[in-house]
Order: structure tokens, then C-alpha cells, then sequence
């Protein structure tokens, strides 16, 4: 197969610059997960988990990749300085070198400076690369060239007041570009945060980012996500989310593609001791011809553990939406309560939307319920609304936002909440 | 006016003019096209009129979508309200009040002005305030429903309003609210039209006219008087008669 040749080639001849000033282990794993590609392969649309994404396409054709730090014009930022700690990441580069620390303790920064820091290159060694599957051909296609990335360590007992920003910003000016990132969350016992995960892009070059994250939250800790996908159309992510989850731990994550890139996003969720709980909402807006595809997977390993997920999703014009869940149950998880939820609205004839809810149970003494609906906007509260005053074009979007609603809703940070309702309002106004 | 559903001709003929003032009550055994006439007059799309035509404040109603006769000021009251979960009551009534004002070339409210507006109108019918930050309609109670159609009436002010089956699912208490709270609107400058099977409601609502509708047509029509009479003998003596 000639994309993964290249991409082999490429990684080859540049082995060298690629591992530069990072510690050996870090890059003796970077050929081990070549290895994994190059046993592997790119995922094909043949391929179960990647059956409307066709990775091997979307990373065909001429690609540039850099591997020295470039400079990038600087993105308005998200969230005022006050509100936020944040990790800004350009094309997958800390733009700020270092480590910080918050005024409640937690420590977060570059993750390239944990790998090579005294202090933290232990805990990255001893957890980077243990939770996500390398199996996952995008996920060591990730591991392969990253260079840096985002690092968080919520050392035991930390309570944030106020969340931690992963601000990815990509930008080509008019090449295309592929780039890689990864990040390290790190929760110890009883640590309380939000961390929030921003995707933005500009430029006229095309982009495509290999991006993943790897989540260990410590027994009794706490810990919410907020990812949002706001990327312009000629930027497409492959973005594969592990979480591993201890006992008594909670960990909720809401994630938005209000923007109009190709994103294939996999959330995966451990639940390795008892009484572990996981949240997830998901919500994507897809028009023109976008494409979003969303993998969950929570895998229940130990008794008396809880899962929750909703993903809401709305496909107009001739775009395609995906979801496909999936809840393992190990034979001694018992007492396992798993709920999945697909809900979606189908806005044109022309649009695709496939839900696949999916249940593997070993166990005897669960309680699991999955569901999926596709269905069209309700023509009786579009007539409501209309007759009190509101264009038919208002009150379809009215009622898409109050689809989305349950969704945006669990976003924690206030601020950021109303920044991606603002984003949902205009993206309903583009669809 | 004629109009039809599905093929099936369920007016045949109606004959009505409500002036500015007036209260009309409109009657009649189930299925006798009460909810259509309603309907057919909001814009419901379901509904083709067949023969015949409409005029509201000068103008022809049956040129107008759906949305233009509601912000020249016609409004009904849902026999059915519609759950729109999402969609909290306070931004609906905004945008609906705010897109009413840009018709008559005012200019939008401020969140000031429109929360004041709010408090004064849920007072009309009761409404919990709760209930305004609420998604629309959705969790209300069969009576909270009917009060909050009420109290949309209110925000919105409108020249004719047409309520169909306010009345109906409401204990005695929630009756006596919501039929104050429509006697309170009421105007010399705007015209309502009460659809209801029961005199009761009547008994606060005093009605100018009041009509009886059989078979897609007003077979007949007196003042308030006849609405006492029909809750003592029914409908049976006006049907023998016009059949």
C-alpha cells in the first residue's frame, strides 16, 4: 500500500530529526509503533471500527510534514487568561516551552518538557503509550511522528478552580500539512478538574491531524473533559481518546463538532476497579458534504461500575454522521449499569446518518440498555413556533439548538458553554 | 369557506365576520369542524381551502404564510400545546415577541424591558415564573399548558385571537384562571373567538354571538342565551331542524 510506504519512508529518512532531544525510551516506542503500522496497515471503510471512515483516503496525496518548530500567527484566545490554565499547542507544538504549575497545584504544560523533565519523565514513561492501543493503526500512525503534545498532572487530592485549556490551533498557509499530537492526563487520587480540548484551524493549505489522548484517573478523582471540533472544512482529525479509570472515579465527557472539518473521533473508556462511572455526550452538526464519524467504547472490567453515554447528532444537505458505541462487560462485572444513547435528526433526503449501538456482555447480573433513533425534525412544533410569529427557518433552527441543548448543556465551564452555543448557532446558520 | 384534508371536504361553507370588540363562541358536536375552522385560519398546512375566501384587518389572509398572520396579529390557542424540549420558554417568547415588534417596525426589547414584560403577563394566568425558564411546554401539567398558552396570548397582544378548546382538561380553579385571564386581554381594539364544548367557560367569557357548527357549516347563530340552551337540551333540536 503505497500511503503507508510513504508514510514509512518518511518516517525513516527522518528518524533522526523526528526523535531529537527526547529521551531514548520515548523514541524506542515511536519504532514500536511503526512496527504496529507497518503490520497493520491504514484502516480501510472494510475495516468494522473505521466502516465510514476510510483513513487511508483522507491521508493520501502529497502531505508536508515539519519536524523543527515553525512559527504560526497566534489565535485569539478562547477563554480570558483568569478563567483558564492553558497548554497552547500550534500544528502539535507546545507554543510555550515548560512546565507550570496552578495556584492549586496541578502541573501542566508541554509534553515534551514532562518526557525530559527530572521531575515528571517517570510518570510519562511509566503511563504514555500504557493506556492507548497501538493496535489502532491512526493511534501509532499518531505515535510514530509525535514530537510533542500537552502534558496535566493533578497530583492527589488538587481541586481546580478553574479548568485547564488544551488549545490546539492548526494552521497551513497553503501546503497541506499533516501534524500529530498527544496528551497525558494524569489524576491522582481524589484530584478534582475540568480540562477542557480545543480544535481550531485557519489558512488556505489543507490539514490533517493525528491526534491522541490518554487519560489516567486515579481512584475517588474527578475529572471532566469538554473536547470541542471547531475546524474549518480543509482540516480533517483522526482523534483517538483513551481513559483509564480507578476505583470510585468519575470521569464525564462532553465533546461538540460544531465546526465544518472531517472529524473521526474514538472515545475510550476503561473501567479497571469497582464503582468507576463514565459520562459521555456527544454532539456533532454536519452540512454541505461533512463527515463525522464517532466511536464509543466503554469497557466494564470490574463490578459495580456505571456508564452513561448520549450522542445527539444532526446531518443536513448531503452529509454523512456516525455513531458507533460499544459496551464490553467482562464475566466478573457484575452489577454493571450501562445506558447508550444515539439520538438523530436527519435534515435532508440527501444525508446519511448510521448509529450502530452495540453490547458484548459476559457478565450475568448487569443491567445495559442501548437504543439509537433517527428521526426528522418535529413538523408540529415547527408549525407551534411559526404561529407565534418565528419564520419556518427560525423555528428549525430554534428546535435543532434545543436538540443540541442536552448535550451543550454539561459543558462545566459557564464561558465555554456559551462559546460553543454561539459556535452551534452560527453552524445551524451555515447548514 | 371551503376547506379540505386528505381529499375529505371538512368545510362546506362558513360564513362568519368577527369586528373588532367582539367575542365569538363557536359550538358543536365533536367532529363538526371546530379545531379545523382554527386551523385553516392559523395557516396549518395540512388544510386546503378549497372555495371562498378571508379577510383580516383588510387584507387576505390565505396569501399569508403561516408566520405573516401571526405577526399581523392573529394567534391561537392550541387545543393540543406543542413540547419543544431545549427550548426554554423565555428564548421562544423572545424571539417570537421580537420578531413581532420588527413587523410593526419597533424595535427589539431589551433583556430588561422583555424580563419585566414577562413577570407582568405570567401574572394574567398565574404562571408560575419557574415555568418560564423551563423548556416549552414540556413536564407542564394538562393546566399549566392551557395557562401558558394564555400567557403567549398576552405577550403577544393580538388583534384576533382564537382559542381552541382552552377550557378543556382544566379543573374548576385552572378554568376560572385562564378564562379571567382572557377576560382581562379582552379589548374594543382586538376580537376573540372561544371554541368550546362547555357553557362554563362561558360564564367568564361573555360571548357577543354565539355559533353552532354542524357538519362544516354555522347552521345557526344568537347571543349568549343559546349557549344555556344547548348545555340544557344539546344539540339534537338545532340538527332535526336543519336536516
Amino acid at each position: 500500500m503505497p500511503t503507508k510506504q510513504n508514510l514509512l519512508d518518511n518516517y525513516l529518512s527522518n528518524i533522526d530529526i523526528i526523535g531529537e532531544g527526547l529521551p531514548v525510551w520515548f523514541n524506542a516506542r515511536r519504532s514500536d509503533a511503526a512496527a504496529s503500522l507497518n503490520l497493520h496497515g491504514l484502516p480501510t471503510a472494510k475495516q468494522e471500527q473505521y466502516l465510514h471512515s476510510d483513513i487511508a483516503r483522507l491521508v493520501e496525496g502529497e502531505w508536508e510534514q515539519y519536524f523543527v518548530p515553525r512559527r504560526h500567527p497566534a489565535p485569539a484566545p478562547l477563554l480570558p487568561d483568569a478563567e483558564a490554565s492553558r497548554v497552547e499547542l500550534m500544528n502539535g507544538r507546545a507554543a510555550k516551552e515548560g512546565l507550570r504549575v496552578s495556584e492549586e497545584g496541578a502541573v501542566y504544560g508541554s509534553l515534551r518538557a514532562a518526557a525530559c523533565s527530572a521531575e515528571y519523565s517517570p510518570m510519562v514513561e511509566k503511563w504514555l503509550d500504557s493506556v492507548a492501543d497501538m493496535g489502532d493503526a491512526p493511534t501509532a500512525l499518531t505515535r510514530m511522528f509525535v514530537q510533542d503534545g500537552a502534558f496535566i498532572y493533578l497530583p492527589a487530592g488538587v481541586e481546580m478552580t478553574s479548568p485547564i485549556l488544551i488549545d490546539n490551533f492548526y494552521h497551513a498557509d497553503t501546503e497541506a500539512e499533516m501534524c500529530f499530537a498527544q496528551a497525558l492526563i494524569v489524576a491522582d487520587e481524589g484530584a478534582r478538574g475540568e480540562v477542557i480540548v480545543t480544535h481550531r484551524s485557519e489558512g488556505e493549505g489543507r490539514i490533517m491531524v493525528g491526534f491522541t489522548r490518554e487519560a489516567v484517573i486515579g481512584s475517588k478523582a474527578d475529572i471532566r473533559f469538554t473536547e470541542l471540533y471547531d475546524l474549518q472544512s480543509n482540516c480533517s482529525i483522526v482523534n483517538n481518546n483513551y481513559i483509564k479509570q480507578m476505583g470510585e472515579s468519575h470521569c464525564s465527557t462532553m465533546c461538540c463538532k460544531t465546526g465544518d472539518g472531517y472529524v473521526r473521533a474514538a472515545y475510550n473508556s476503561a473501567l479497571t476497579e469497582r464503582e468507576a462511572i463514565s459520562d459521555v455526550w456527544a454532539l456533532y452538526l454536519c452540512g454541505g458534504e461533512e463527515h463525522c464519524d464517532l466511536n464509543l467504547a466503554v469497557r466494564h472490567l470490574a463490578p459495580d461500575c456505571r456508564s452513561y453515554s448520549l450522542v445527539k447528532g444532526a446531518a443536513a444537505d448531503m452529509s454523512v454522521g456516525s455513531f458507533a458505541g460499544m459496551v464490553y462487560v467482562a464475566q466478573d462485572a457484575q452489577r454493571t449499569d450501562a445506558q447508550q444513547q444515539s439520538r438523530n435528526l436527519l435534515l435532508s433526503d440527501t444525508a446519511r446518518i448510521y448509529a450502530q449501538p452495540q453490547l458484548e456482555i459476559y457478565a450475568d447480573d448487569v443491567k445495559c440498555t442501548h437504543g439509537a433513533t433517527v428521526g426528522q425534525l418535529d413538523d408540529e412544533a415547527i408549525y407551534y413556533m411559526r404561529q407565534r410569529g418565528l419564520s419556518e427557518r427560525q423555528a428549525r433552527r430554534l428546535q435543532i439548538e434545543g436538540f443540541a441543548y442536552d448535550v451543550v448543556q454539561h459543558c462545566g465551564c459557564e464561558n465555554m458553554c456559551r462559546h460553543i452555543s454561539e459556535l452551534t448557532a452560527a453552524k445551524l446558520e451555515r447548514m | 369557506m371551503h376547506a379540505n384534508v386528505g381529499g375529505k371536504e371538512i368545510l362546506r361553507g362558513i360564513n362568519l365576520e368577527v369586528r373588532a370588540g367582539e367575542v365569538h363562541a363557536i359550538m358543536g358536536p365533536n367532529g363538526s369542524g371546530k379545531s379545523t375552522l382554527a386551523s385553516v385560519l392559523a395557516g396549518n398546512e395540512k388544510f386546503e381551502v378549497t372555495e371562498g375566501e378571508v379577510t383580516f384587518c383588510g387584507q387576505n389572509l390565505l396569501e399569508m404564510s403561516i408566520e405573516e398572520r401571526a405577526r399581523e396579529g392573529l394567534f391561537l390557542g392550541f387545543q393540543y400545546p406543542v413540547e419543544i424540549p431545549g427550548v426554554t420558554m423565555s428564548n421562544f417568547m423572545k424571539m417570537a415577541v421580537n420578531e413581532q415588534r420588527k413587523h410593526r417596525g419597533l424595535e427589539p426589547l431589551t433583556a430588561g424591558e422583555f424580563l419585566k414584560m414577562m413577570r407582568e403577563k405570567s401574572a394574567v394566568v398565574e404562571l408560575s415564573s419557574k415555568l418560564t425558564s423551563r423548556s416549552v411546554n414540556e413536564g407542564f401539567s394538562g393546566g399549566e399548558k392551557k395557562k401558558n398558552e394564555i400567557f403567549q396570548m398576552a405577550m403577544l397582544d393580538p388583534k384576533l385571537a382564537i382559542l381552541d378548546e382552552t377550557d378543556s382538561g382544566l379543573d374548576i380553579d385552572a378554568l376560572r384562571i385562564v378564562a379571567t385571564g382572557v377576560t382581562k386581554l379582552h379589548t374594543a381594539e382586538n376580537a376573540t373567538v372561544v371554541i368550546t364544548h362547555y357553557q362554563r367557560l362561558l360564564d367568564y367569557i361573555v360571548p357577543d354571538y354565539v355559533h353552532v357548527l354542524y357538519k362544516g357549516r354555522i347552521i345557526h347563530s344568537g347571543d349568549k342565551s343559546l349557549a344555556l340552551k344547548l348545555e340544557a337540551e344539546g344539540y339534537d333540536w338545532l340538527i332535526n331542524d336543519y336536516q
